[in-house]
């Protein structure tokens, strides 16, 4: 049984890892002003950042149209069953998209499964990763999207901020505008709980939000893959990626920059983490 | 370089796209209506703003649904002006309906309209929608309205009318964030207006629709009103000030739109009268809603009459509100910057803690039952609190207090800075105080009187402590700072942020010109932040972490 991924482009996944597996990815689309990129496809993460702090109005972000995920589905012809697995509901209407798209499909078309992952960036990833895996190893479609279901669930986002100020412009501030304050400066670590960005810990630095981020990530128990996350500063991220590795032997963390979906909020200068603990 | 942007979307807007997008609209409103509800704190805190504009928007959408097929854009629009005049709720809705009333002016007698002239049309509606307050304030629905037609003027003309709407909103969005800036209720409450919210989602509604996306399933946060101002708020509440948000239609053959609002201004606030000389639509906060009706029954019929009382509306927020809340934070603080700065970083109540009155044990139980939360955790931030804000606990009726022991205000902020609500309120104040202890405190102040140890100092001469241990004298305040700064870095030269809070007889050019030579002065790798606390019998404070 042939069993397809389909996953968005606030997966973070690598083209390699896409390719070897196989996976679909479907862009969102980030418009600054009035003009449209596909993230990753018309516009690549470094020329976002490159144009965020340019750009006069906070750039929106969109899902993919139903028609899309209809394409994409549509293209996965020899396919027995798709799993497709997507950016939490909470922070995006792309699970929701797939899902119209699924009811689309035309009679005797592959049956279609959409994971909604309550999360994003790796820990997305990581989540289509497992089901991909799961497919080559012959799982049905209830064990796939499972796997999909579990690393996701298994999966901790950890984020920490070096501006407030793209939070504010985006209106995303929100209730964690008292937490965070604007008298004090702070890199506030954030974390995605119940799907939802929500904010954990007041670090006064730079150095100590990277050191909270550092405890967090090798504290957190049982961990089998770790992601390093950042928006503009690969040489941090990778100083970062080597400390976890010498504390945590035989865990895999590899080092990715954050999609622009995230990155539009969070703004230059953040990094972050994803913990994948063991099933 | 990215490539050209996708062309997209329908170069003419119809009437029955209007009607479309103005009906996903209103369900996207409705959706997020709880989330605006919860953010309403002018000019009354009674928790719905959303409810009210969603219930407008029904209306609207009522009357565009007896429009016939493909109707022009004109007969669209008109139709939604008429319907949100006649379901007008609240401040938000009448605001709204002027808002439709302007949309569709500018509309009249065109059967399609392209990007520009709907960027007019939203001009209009500004425009319209700001001459529905007698007394227009900034940082409310207004300004947003205003700020979404104030269109960067480089934009493409070919930009097709969901290209307009979707810069508008942009725009919206960021005049939303401002709104506290503009209304200081809105930052003392820490959050943004709830109609401007209320607009920009209708404008996030319209734009959805005319995408051709689906709404997303999940409704939007907005944020959440600081349950210590909600308290602060109920006691003005209970001083009757609030009365009864008071409706009402008039249909007549003369009414006087401007008579009617003079009258309505002179017995009480919040006053909207819109319409023409045919129906109006009233608006007004009173304590007397009868006078309202009297005013209304001498311009024709009064029909749809509404008298909700804001006092019972804004208690049930009050509840909704401190049940979410967690652990609540009660600071001993004194001076203006600091009892600012423990406000935004989550006090929900500061108690003055001036030295020469320092706060009893009751009085500092009182302030926390004051914060109506089941959990609060206290914060002495001097020595010599510590032992009142135990016995506080030691008594704690009606409410668990936990105290975290600071023994100075720049204590208490690192501790509020670790403050986790989701924690148990235990587990939390005990790791605050670890946070406490993480950082290494110091003061600079006068001697009271001769001391010869471990400092000789004379009455009235500068001298530094740190950790409350004298470290120094010297002959200038600046100079006691010098010397603390570097006591202090030796104490800890792991130390790479140094906050330095002036006190109340320190100027702001003093304290700047003193950071700066801190900052010169310092090794590299040491970051200094100047904060104005304000405190008295200090005139430096600092921290080191």
């Amino acid at each position: 049984m042939t069993i397809r991924i389909v996953t968005d482009s606030t997966a973070d996944l690598e083209a390699a890892e896409v390719e070897r597996h196989g996976i679909t990815v479907v862009p969102l689309t980030i418009h600054f002003g009035s003009e449209s990129y596909r993230s990753g496809v018309d516009i690549s993460k470094d020329e976002f950042y490159e144009r965020l702090p340019g750009s006069k109005v906070l750039p929106g972000t969109s899902q993919p149209s139903p028609a899309a995920f209809k394409e994409a589905y549509e293209g996965l012809g020899e396919a027995e069953g798709i799993v497709s697995v997507h950016i939490g509901s909470k922070m995006s209407g792309t699970a929701n998209a797939a899902r119209q798209a699924a009811s689309l499909l035309a009679e005797g078309s592959a049956p279609v499964e959409v994971v909604d992952s309550q999360t994003a960036s790796m820990a997305l990833g990581f989540a289509a990763l497992a089901a991909a895996e799961e497919a080559e190893a012959g799982g049905d479609m209830a064990a796939v999207a499972e796997a999909a279901r579990g690393a996701a669930a298994r999966s901790r986002l950890l984020l920490f901020v070096d501006t407030l100020e793209y939070l504010q412009k985006g209106g995303r501030i929100g209730r964690a505008r008292a937490f965070l304050g604007t008298l004090l400066k702070t890199k506030p670590v954030l974390e995605v709980r119940d799907g939802e960005v929500g904010p954990l810990e007041r670090p006064r630095t730079r150095r100590l939000a990277t050191e909270r981020l550092f405890e967090l990530t090798t504290h957190t128990p049982e961990p089998e893959r770790v992601a390093i996350l950042h928006g503009t500063t690969p040489n941090e991220a990778a100083d970062l990626a080597a400390r976890c590795r010498d504390a945590l032997p035989g865990v895999e963390v590899v080092v990715r920059q954050c999609n622009p979906v995230i990155g539009v909020h969070t703004g230059p200068g953040a990094m972050g983490a994803v913990i994948l603990r063991r099933a | 370089m990215p490539r050209e942007p996708k062309a997209s979307a329908e170069a003419r807007l119809s009437g029955a796209s209007l009607a479309a997008a103005i009906a996903t609209a209103a369900r996207w409103l409705e959706q997020n209506a709880a989330a605006v509800d919860a953010i309403n704190v002018f000019p009354v805190p009674d928790g719905d703003t959303g409810t009210n504009m969603t219930l407008t928007l029904r209306t609207t959408v009522a009357e565009m649904e007896g429009l016939g097929p493909n109707p022009a854009l004109s007969e669209s629009a008109a139709a939604a002006a008429r319907g949100a005049l006649l379901g007008a709720r609240g401040n938000s809705g009448v605001i709204l309906s002027q808002w439709f009333r302007g949309l569709a002016a500018s509309l009249d007698g065109v059967a399609e309209a392209d990007g520009r002239a709907i960027g007019v049309a939203l001009g209009s509606a500004a425009q319209a929608a700001s001459g529905a307050m007698a007394e227009p304030r900034e940082g409310t629905m207004i300004t947003v309205a205003r700020a979404s037609a104030e269109l960067d003027p480089e934009l493409d003309p070919s930009a097709t009318p969901v290209d307009v709407i979707e810069h508008a909103l942009a725009l919206a969005n960021e005049a939303v964030a401002k709104t506290p800036e503009q209304m200081p209720l809105l930052a003392e409450a820490g959050v943004v207006d709830a109609g401007g919210r209320g607009l920009a989602l209708l404008l996030e509604g319209l734009v959805y629709s005319l995408r051709g996306e689906a709404l997303p399933q999940a409704s939007t946060d907005a944020g959440r009103i600081d349950p210590s101002w909600l308290v602060r708020a109920e006691t003005s509440a209970a001083e009757g000030r609030y009365g009864f948000c008071t409706e009402f239609n008039v249909v007549g053959a003369e009414i006087d739109v401007e008579g009617l609002r003079v009258e309505l201004g002179a017995i009480g606030d919040s006053v909207i009268v819109v319409g023409d000389t045919g129906t109006a639509h009233a608006h007004v906060h009173t304590t007397e809603p009868e006078a309202a009706y009297r005013a209304g029954e001498r311009q024709g019929q009064v029909e749809s009459r509404k008298a909700e009382d804001m006092h019972a509306q804004h208690g049930a927020l009050v509840s909704r509100t401190a049940e979410a809340a967690g652990p609540a934070v009660v600071a001993v603080a004194s001076g203006e910057g600091f009892t600012r700065l423990l406000r935004e970083l989550g006090a929900a109540t500061i108690v003055d803690g001036r030295e020469t009155f320092n706060p009893s044990a009751e009085s500092l139980l009182e302030a926390a039952r004051g914060t109506h939360a089941r959990d609060v955790i206290l914060l002495p931030d001097h020595v010599n609190v510590v032992p009142a804000a135990e016995q506080a606990a030691a008594l704690s009726e009606g409410v668990r207090i936990h105290v975290t022991p600071t023994t100075s205000m720049p204590q208490g902020v690192a501790a509020l800075l670790a403050l986790d609500r989701t924690a148990p309120a235990e587990e939390a104040a005990r790791r605050m105080g670890e946070a406490a202890d993480s950082v290494l405190t110091g003061a600079v102040t006068w001697a009271a009187r001769a001391v010869s140890a471990p400092v000789p100092l004379r009455p009235g001469q500068p001298f530094a402590l740190v950790e409350r241990e004298i470290v120094c004298a010297a002959e200038t305040v600046e100079g006691a700072l010098a010397e603390l700064v570097a006591t202090m870095r030796k104490r800890k030269p792991e130390g790479t942020l140094l906050t330095v809070y002036a006190g109340e007889r320190v100027d702001e050019a003093e304290a700047e010109a003193a950071a700066s030579r801190l900052a010169e002065g310092a090794a590299e790798g040491l970051e200094v932040e100047i904060v104005i606390g304000g405190q008295p019998h200090y005139p430096y404070l600092a921290s080191l972490e």
